[in-house]
């Protein structure tokens, strides 16, 4: 995750990004909205329902999605879906965030599986949001699209073989030490040659 | 097997973030903090209302809240659970997040002991009215997640409920 600490003095620049925040309560939509708005984005539409959001979406082009999970008509989760699965383009790709309070078991696994870049827990502070989007503003991450699943890649960056090794690990997942190299390296022009595409005659 | 399709989209967060003219990440952070206090007095009527409402559940401490009364109580301490970050309340968040918690407990339980909901909502008012130290709050809310621990642990009987949307 984005360290604040040295983010803190870099800058950020959300002017242009146009926002959407829907929460069917409206002292919550106010704290969303607040919330970017103290981030500096001018252009923040407001929702309070999934359905006015829904109508707002097929509508305008949406760069940001700050959303409550409690919608009323829907769920913020199953908003963030219908968004995902839809051909709502550039929309269905923007980043979306939900808030939730307490979610239960069976609400983690559609929170997981709605395809939200990442879901917040309440109550939450304007550091917790600028670190989910200074992460997703860094990019780099898929798109990922599957007959289950619709949304940004789920999966994080692989940082190898666990130091300590785990049950069930053979000793051999575990680092070695390789030595010294027994053979000169191979230059420039036999690494070419290795690489260089063949016309192959089967 | 099914088909996955990979695709990369620069957003226009990745596109516009860094452009020249934003401000510092400092400063943003501030004036999003600043925001939100200004809401902190409507915030705080909005927490006093629904600290009322949550009251029900301990109305007839007795009988078990219905599974309506516990929905909705659910609902309201969620609600509350966002405000938190508009007032300087300390560890109201965490007894309304184990309020959820119990609440959800009991809705997956069939076990009732009465006054069940009493020592949450009290201490709910202790911290509105901030009348408890942090190491009390601590106790008081191992208290709290020790009954939740049972009520999880109790065998159900009946088949569980869905809880539904809040």
């Amino acid at each position: 995750m984005v360290n604040l600490v040295e983010a803190a003095d870099g800058k950020i620049n959300l002017r242009t990004i146009k926002a959407l925040c829907i929460d069917s309560n409206a002292h919550g939509l106010e704290i969303l909205s607040q919330t970017l708005l103290g981030f500096e984005l001018e252009k923040i539409t407001r929702a309070d329902s999934a359905t006015a959001a829904q109508a707002i979406l097929k509508r305008e082009t949406i760069d940001l999605v700050l959303c409550d999970s409690v919608l009323g008509d829907l769920t913020g989760y199953e908003l963030v879906r219908w968004l995902r699965s839809s051909k709502l383009e550039p929309n269905r790709y923007a980043p979306v965030f939900v808030v939730t309070g307490h979610t239960r078991a069976d609400e983690v696994l559609q929170a997981r599986d709605s395809g939200a870049n990442f879901v917040i827990a309440k109550p939450f502070t304007p550091a917790v949001l600028m670190k989910r989007v200074l992460w997703v503003a860094k990019g780099g991450r898929g798109f990922v699209e599957t007959e289950n699943f619709t949304g940004p890649d789920r999966r994080h960056r692989y940082d190898g073989i666990p130091v300590e090794l785990g049950a069930g690990r053979r000793k051999t997942d575990g680092s070695t030490h390789v030595g010294d190299a027994t053979q000169p390296n191979l230059s420039q022009k036999e690494l070419d040659e290795l690489l260089k595409p063949r016309r192959v005659s089967l | 097997m099914s088909q996955v399709t990979i695709r990369f989209v620069k957003t226009a967060l990745e596109l516009q973030h860094r452009k020249p003219g934003g401000v510092s990440v400092g400063a943003a952070l501030s004036k999003a903090e600043e925001n939100l206090k200004g809401l902190g007095e409507a915030s705080l009527v909005l927490i006093d209302e629904g600290l009322e409402a949550i009251q029900v559940l301990n109305a007839d401490p007795d009988v078990r809240p219905d599974t309506d009364e516990l929905l909705r109580a659910h609902a309201i301490a969620n609600q509350l659970l966002g405000y938190c970050s508009t007032v300087d309340l300390p560890g109201l968040s965490l007894v309304l997040y184990r309020l959820c918690k119990l609440v959800d407990s009991v809705l997956e339980s069939d076990l009732w002991a009465a006054g069940t909901f009493g020592p949450v909502l009290n201490v709910l008012r202790l911290v509105r009215s901030r009348a408890v130290s942090a190491q009390d709050l601590e106790t008081l809310m191992a208290g709290i997640d020790q009954c939740i621990g049972m009520f999880r642990a109790a065998p159900r009987e009946r088949p569980a409920e869905t809880m539904g949307a809040q």
